[in-house]
């Protein structure tokens, strides 16, 4: 029933309305040491309402820090030096910072990696909510109470109530993170970020979450966009998935065209390197040897030309360009899918 | 590495400007002190006549209320705030780094026990324990590097425990103690060269703040005594004659503030350069 | 959380004992005692030592100890060697004076430090930060007592605001402009010096605290850098700035002697260092002990507040 009602998402999207999110020619920078690191380097993607896109990277990829850019909430030695980032038709990137703040939390909302350090441990969970959606929401403080009880019964924290007036440190990881979805969805907002949202969580806790994630998305029929450096987390919810590497997007398609017809060699890679879990069988785990370029590196052509089984000279010396494949699936890479069985 | 410590110290000194003056007036002031040995002139020369007199041409910082030249008062006080202020903090680096690698190395009751005895000791005013050793031992230089260096060890036998327990875990250190080394070999060889960066920066400071408390002392009388003059005994002179003589009490401080200035300023420097991360440094996100 | 906090003060009490002991014995060691102060080229061997043992000072150590310490419990605190007047009567005037003057000094300066500290941390390298940094910076390279003399010359000599000395004027006691004439000079000065210390430590902290994790969460939920000061980091600023205040409970005996020996101001700073000038024994040993037993105290009361105060341990306890 599940995978009938995305299938229906990617009909739909054909006859779609208009984009929600539309990211052009992202380009983001860091100053380190006085040197100038150019971290992501050329992004473009969409995102449909509705929709639940994966970015699947590597630490270093890049995928934390476009959200970031998109955000607005770069450290401070970061920027973006060119690009854009159409929001409802409007680009965000422009806008005053006055203008920007009212979208975070209320249109687009994020949540992060690590829920142990995420709120504040002085202050209780009943204020981080009830701040959050007086900014957004108005409504006195009753109604803010209200909300916040009924967003925590939302994410399945019992005796909301009670729980409300306790404090970070008595709420465990799973139910910490839980709390942050509470946080995020409060003000309905039209586009989550999740950021790794599971990764510093234990395996059953894991599954809780992305269960908990997946039933709201139904419910709310909000675009998510869930990073992570598991493609197998990704094959669960995801309509259409991302591969980031090296601050590129070396593949973009849809699940079942990512997982069962990749065509960049980074993909393919990476499907091999998790487990076979359709057969229930572990494989020998398959390891892409070498590192992710580091910042410093200044590269002239590919940014997995070191660790790509088939590259060429040509890899090393030229950035590649897109190859096309129906449907609105790409690769980043010189060489064709199909060519690439030949090598 | 020491070489590439030294290139960052160079460039860390050209850039950062008021470091840069610091290490200049310091030196300064040094050459001045050491080169003060060789002049002819009495600098108890009393004058009656020209008592209390403002700067001027002939004496750069006019005279104190014996008619001495104040500019030579100065320059001698400011060796003996020098000298003591070096030796307290060799007093207390020495003392200081004993207990700290002791404790940071053999732990335990060792361990527990210096912490204590260093608890005991900070938690005390200083003030008060300082009037009260005074009160106990005879007045002089001697005493007073002593009683400096006997209250303030504790920071920095906190600082080199903390480097030391680090480095307790590294391998070379269990490696040299697993083939017999003896725990003072391997203390004097292995520990102590790897926490002179931390030293030789608390040491910066330990001057800044010797220098501090010798003044304080001397202005209250129970530091340096007459004829000896340090900067902090010339203010003490120079509260009795505020009001006639302006300049006297200007003087030893503002040099006061400068030299301790500009010793915090150069602990600073040692600090970035032996400790890059303590810099704002940032990942990507 | 009622049981550390009895934990703690059972704690507390052998510790004082133990201040008493060392301070009786530094005294006891000391290379004079009372009777020596006293002693004139007239006085012969025996009349010497006949006021030794009236003085009880031939007694084994354990007694003299034992004694005073009875003494003390029991509100004898001994006489001035060189002025014969009662200690426990001097002291009831004289740290009242010196709460009158530290009180303020201090509590100014710890507001002030908040705020410049916070202004400071939240606006790091830009140019208040680097002016309240740099000022800081030397501000702890400055002689509290030179400052002093600055001051005094300026408004005391040059443009005769106020007077150089004391608290009040003879005759005036009951002049409350008259002490306030009197308490701006020295005031200010304390304040002064207690306050570059205190802003680093504000600033460090608030620097620290904008690093935090949550700040960024806060700010991806579009709270402006001003709210999230306001409403997260100075509240977790100045939390741990409690055990501050209660670690400078010495301080209202012991944290002017300097500043109150310039101006003259009759409490326990001046009659301290009287004692220390005269080698007047008894003054120095009681205010000895009373310094000693007020760190305890004051860490006792620092640990207590901070239990109180911040919820992690509050609750888990």
């Amino acid at each position: 029933m599940y995978f009938e009602l995305l299938q229906n998402q990617e009909a739909g999207r054909e006859k779609a309305m208009d984009k929600l999110m539309e990211v052009n020619n992202l380009k983001t920078i860091f100053r380190l040491n006085g040197k100038v690191l150019t971290a992501i380097q050329d992004i473009n993607f969409e995102i449909y309402p509705g929709e639940v896109l994966g970015v699947v990277g590597e630490s270093g990829s890049g995928k934390s820090l476009t959200m970031k850019s998109i955000m607005g909430i770069l450290p401070e030695n970061a920027m973006i030096e060119k690009g854009k980032v159409l929001y409802k038709g409007v680009n965000i990137l422009n806008l005053k910072e006055r203008e920007k703040r009212k979208l975070r939390g209320k249109e687009i909302s994020m949540i992060f990696q690590d829920p142990m350090t995420a709120l504040n441990p002085l202050r209780t969970v009943e204020y981080h909510l009830k701040e959050v959606i007086s900014r957004h929401q108005g409504g006195g403080k009753l109604y803010s109470r209200e909300k916040a009880i009924e967003m925590l019964k939302k994410v399945g924290i019992r005796n909301a109530e009670e729980r409300m007036k306790q404090y970070p440190h008595e709420f465990s990881g799973g139910m910490r993170q839980r709390v942050l979805i509470a946080m995020a969805l409060s003000c309905e907002p039209s586009l989550l970020i999740a950021d790794e949202p599971v990764t510093a969580l234990d395996v059953t806790t894991q599954v809780q979450i992305l269960n908990l994630l997946k039933k709201l998305q139904t419910e709310h029929q909000m675009a998510t966009i869930l990073i992570t450096h598991d493609l197998g987390v990704t094959s669960d919810m995801c309509t259409r998935v991302i591969i980031m590497y090296g601050g590129h997007i070396m593949e973009e398609g849809t699940k079942n065209q990512i997982i069962f017809h990749p065509n960049h060699p980074y993909t393919r890679a990476l499907l091999r390197s998790s487990m076979d879990r359709e057969k229930g069988v572990a494989k020998r785990l398959y390891t892409i040897e070498g590192y992710p370029p580091s910042l410093y590196e200044h590269l002239q052509g590919c940014p997995f030309e070191k660790r790509c089984r088939f590259a060429s000279e040509k890899c090393r010396n030229e950035v590649p360009e897109y190859q096309y494949y129906e449907d609105g699936h790409r690769t980043l890479c010189h060489f064709r899918g199909e060519k690439l069985d030949e090598r | 590495m020491k070489k590439g410590k030294f290139k960052n110290f160079r460039k860390e000194i050209l850039h950062n400007k008021g470091a840069f003056f610091s290490l200049v007036f310091l030196i300064l002031i040094i050459f001045t002190s050491i080169l003060i040995g060789f002049y002819d002139g009495d600098p108890d020369a009393i004058n009656i006549s020209n008592m209390l007199a403002k700067p001027s041409a002939q004496h750069w910082f006019g005279t104190d209320e014996l008619g001495r030249d104040y500019l030579i008062r100065i320059i001698y006080g400011g060796r003996v705030s020098l000298t003591v202020g070096v030796l307290a903090m060799l007093t207390s680096i020495i003392i200081g780094t004993t207990a700290g690698i002791s404790a940071g190395y053999f732990g335990g009751n060792i361990d527990s026990f210096i912490m204590r005895l260093s608890d005991i000791f900070s938690a005390v005013p200083w003030i008060i324990m300082v009037t009260v050793v005074s009160l106990l031992i005879k007045k002089g230089i001697f005493s007073i590097v002593l009683v400096i260096g006997m209250f303030s060890w504790m920071e920095i036998a906190r600082l080199v425990r903390a480097e030391t327990l680090t480095l307790k875990q590294r391998d070379y250190i269990q490696y040299a103690d697993f083939i017999g080394t003896s725990p003072w070999e391997i203390m004097r060889s292995h520990i102590v060269p790897s926490v002179l960066p931390t030293i030789i920066t608390a040491a910066t400071t330990a001057v800044a703040d010797a220098i501090m408390t010798e003044s304080a002392m001397s202005f209250l009388g129970i530091g340096v005594q007459a004829p000896m003059a340090s900067w902090g005994s010339l203010l003490q002179n120079a509260q009795a004659n505020l009001d006639n003589a302006f300049h006297m009490a200007v003087i030893p401080g503002v040099l006061i503030i400068l030299t301790i200035c500009s010793f915090n300023n150069l602990g600073n420097v040692f600090r970035a350069v032996a400790e890059p991360g303590s810099r704002a440094g940032e990942s990507n996100g | 959380m009622l049981k550390y906090i009895i934990k703690r003060i059972l704690t507390a009490i052998p510790l004082i004992f133990v201040i008493t002991f060392i301070c009786f014995f530094l005294i006891y060691i000391a290379p004079y005692d009372a009777v020596d102060a006293m002693v004139s080229p007239k006085m012969t061997k025996q009349e010497i030592e006949a006021k030794k043992e009236q003085a009880g000072l031939n007694d084994p150590f354990y007694v003299q100890y034992g004694k005073w310490l009875n003494n003390l419990c029991h509100g004898e605190w001994g006489y001035s060697l060189t002025s014969g007047t009662n200690i426990r009567q001097d002291l009831k005037t004289r740290i009242p004076n010196t709460i009158k003057l530290v009180l303020p000094s201090y509590f100014t300066a710890f507001f002030l430090s908040i705020i410049l500290g916070l202004i400071a941390g939240s606006n790091q390298n830009r140019r208040i930060d680097r002016i309240i940094d740099a000022v800081s910076s030397v501000g702890i390279a400055v002689p509290t007592f030179w400052l002093a003399l600055m001051t005094m010359y300026v408004f005391g000599y040059r443009f005769k605001m106020f007077p150089l000395m004391g608290m009040q004027t003879i005759g005036k006691e009951k002049s409350f402009i008259d002490f306030m004439h009197h308490f701006v000079m020295p005031y200010v000065v304390l304040t002064i010096g207690f306050l570059p210390e205190l802003v680093r430590y504000v600033r460090s902290s608030t620097i620290s605290e904008f690093k935090e994790d949550y700040v960024l969460i806060q700010k991806s939920f579009g709270s402006s850098k001003a709210k999230i000061l306001l409403n997260h980091v100075s509240k977790n600023v100045m939390l741990p700035m409690v055990t501050k205040l209660g670690m400078a409970l010495p301080m209202l005996v012991t944290g002017a002697i300097i500043t109150e020996t310039i101006f003259a101001w009759p409490g326990v700073g001046t009659y301290y260092m009287k004692a220390i000038r005269t080698l007047d024994y008894p003054i120095v040993m009681n205010i000895l002990v009373l310094s000693g037993t007020l760190v305890i105290l004051g860490n006792l009361l620092a640990d207590v507040l901070y239990c109180l105060v911040d919820p992690r341990i509050r609750i888990t306890e």
